[in-house]
């Protein structure tokens, strides 16, 4: 049922007459109240923004996002970018303390859009659309080795030069690290132990 | 070019890519397998990154023969082909560099600098006039085409990289024999040149001749310098320095690759600018580390795929400015 009442909004926008009954501010304030329908099983990132917009018509409201259900790592890399971009693009009020009655934007649909990539089946563009990388704008931090993990991307968003050292890693997540370090023009390169000792036997 | 040109495999055309990797093979089959490879006229990168690959994987999996395979390219490149062709054929045995580089730059010109074969132009065909002659014309023609039109949103970040990876295969490659060139038993080999990664500046002039001297107080450095210039890149010539060997300089350009990838693949280590040969060592098991001290403008795809590649070849592919050098020459990350 819900995904009936997702399907028909969405496509509400395709056509003209329904697309004046879908902007109606009542409806608008409707779909506002429930809009955990176009974030359920099945999500895409569409109903994702249009979810967000939704929320951004409300400007009396604030909007809380999470909690993250992932590892550190994931956070840093793909939940936080997304919800500084949600902000920014949607001008979402940040719930203040005592605030009540915020709106919830839960990360669920989120990590599914993301553990698609994850797996390889997606590609990066949608994310990337969807996120906000806050880079250092005081310059560059030194050098840094560090292990492959949320110290890695928090390493390059403060502007150092990085080598991460990785063990297992989930390789689209490596991937996105490294266009996330490039786009913001910080090299990055991830080597496992050996490929660094290799390496560096190799110099000295 | 936008990502959504109907030239290109589009995440919205599903079974794209299927058709038109079927609409080649159908062509090469209906040739009876007699087929022109080519005329690559491009990158180093590129070509060692994803049209070889990807002909590895076309081939096996469509028992494509090599027997009645020609590929055509430039720089004497025929090793980097094993296994894939018959016959090889070398662009600058009937084009000089000048021609090639002057109709290049022209190409760049008329296109609005797209440098990317998308298209089967009069140039490519000039070149197979005058390489291969008109029997190209009886024969299967396998231009890169396809591969940008399969892969150009791979690179967009438009399909995922398994689109690529899917349709890849990455055998082992052959070291070319150095003929007539003196090589040191154990030597640093180093190609550094200009591009936008890595511009012309006092601070990229000084990190390269840092490197050099470096990698020279360890032992003999081999540089790769050919003298030949193809396209708009310019060589960053070091000072003379008796630990700093030139044995390419004046090569013949119908082999100045084939040569270097010959030094490459005896090096202990390769050093130089991200590009072309900093893909192409990995591929013969040497470790990498290729400089770039503005990454923005390096497509993060061919970055990570590139570090995927080493991965493969079981061996490093470090992408540095000259803190990371710095860092990595020190000892200091492993410690």
């Amino acid at each position: 049922m819900k995904r009936l009442a997702r399907s028909v909004y969405s496509r509400a926008a395709g056509s003209a007459a329904l697309r004046r009954i879908r902007t109606h501010p009542r409806v608008r304030a409707l779909a506002r109240r429930h809009v955990h329908v176009l974030l359920g099983p099945g999500t895409t990132w569409a109903n994702v923004d249009s979810a967000l917009r939704l929320l951004g018509e409300d400007g009396a409201r604030p909007v809380a996002f999470g909690p993250w259900a992932g590892d550190r790592l994931t956070e840093v890399l793909y939940w936080e970018p997304f919800v500084r971009w949600a902000r920014e693009h949607f001008s979402l009020r940040t719930p203040e303390p005592g605030d009540a009655g915020a709106a919830v934007f839960p990360s669920a649909p989120v990590r599914t859009l993301v553990e698609a990539y994850r797996r390889g089946d997606d590609a990066p563009r949608p994310l990337l659309k969807r996120a906000r990388y806050a880079g250092n704008p005081l310059g560059h931090a030194p050098a840094a080795v560090v292990p492959w993990s949320e110290r890695a991307v928090e390493s390059v968003l403060a502007g150092a030069s990085t080598i991460a050292v990785c063990g297992a890693a989930v390789e689209p997540d490596l991937d996105l690290a490294q266009r996330v370090a490039a786009e913001l023009g910080i090299p990055l390169t991830i080597l496992d132990s050996a490929g660094l000792e290799r390496l560096e036997g190799a110099l000295r | 070019m936008p990502t959504d040109h109907p030239e290109y495999v589009h995440p919205s055309m599903p079974g794209e890519a299927d058709r038109l990797v079927a609409e080649a093979v159908e062509s090469i089959h209906a040739a009876e397998g007699r087929v022109v490879v080519g005329p690559w006229l491009g990158e180093v990168g590129f070509e060692v990154l994803y049209w070889i690959p990807f002909l590895h994987w076309l081939f096996e999996q469509h028992g494509i023969e090599p027997e009645r395979v020609t590929v055509v390219s430039r720089g004497g490149v025929e090793p980097w082909y094993h296994g894939l062709c018959d016959r090889y054929v070398e662009i600058f045995d009937s084009l000089t560099p000048e021609e090639f580089r002057r109709a290049t730059l022209e190409l760049w010109a008329q296109t609005g600098g797209l440098q990317k074969q998308v298209k089967v132009r009069s140039w490519d065909e000039q070149v197979l006039d005058a390489t291969v002659g008109p029997a190209w014309r009886d024969r299967a023609l396998l231009h890169p085409q396809l591969m940008y039109r399969l892969f150009r949103n791979v690179w967009q970040a438009a399909l995922p990289m398994r689109d690529f990876l899917d349709r890849a295969l990455h055998r082992p490659w052959v070291a070319p024999e150095p003929d007539g060139i003196d090589l040191p038993p154990e030597f640093a080999a180093v190609r550094f040149y200009f591009r936008d990664s890595f511009p012309d500046t006092p601070a990229n002039r000084a990190l390269v001749a840092r490197v050099i001297e470096q990698l020279a107080e360890r032992g003999p450095v081999v540089l790769l310098n050919t003298g030949v210039v193809v396209d708009e890149h310019e060589d960053a010539e070091p000072a003379d320095d008796p630990r700093v060997l030139r044995p390419l300089a004046g090569v013949e350009p119908s082999r100045n690759l084939a040569v270097q990838s010959a030094v490459v693949a005896r090096a202990r280590v390769f050093a130089g600018t991200y590009g072309g040969l900093a893909h192409l060592a990995p591929f013969y098991g040497v470790p990498t580390v290729g400089f770039a001290s503005s990454p923005q403008e390096i497509n993060p795809v061919h970055l990570a795929l590139a570090r995927r590649t080493a991965g493969v070849y079981e061996t490093s592919l470090a992408v540095v400015d000259g803190a990371g050098f710095d860092l990595l020459a020190s000892g200091a990350a492993a410690a």
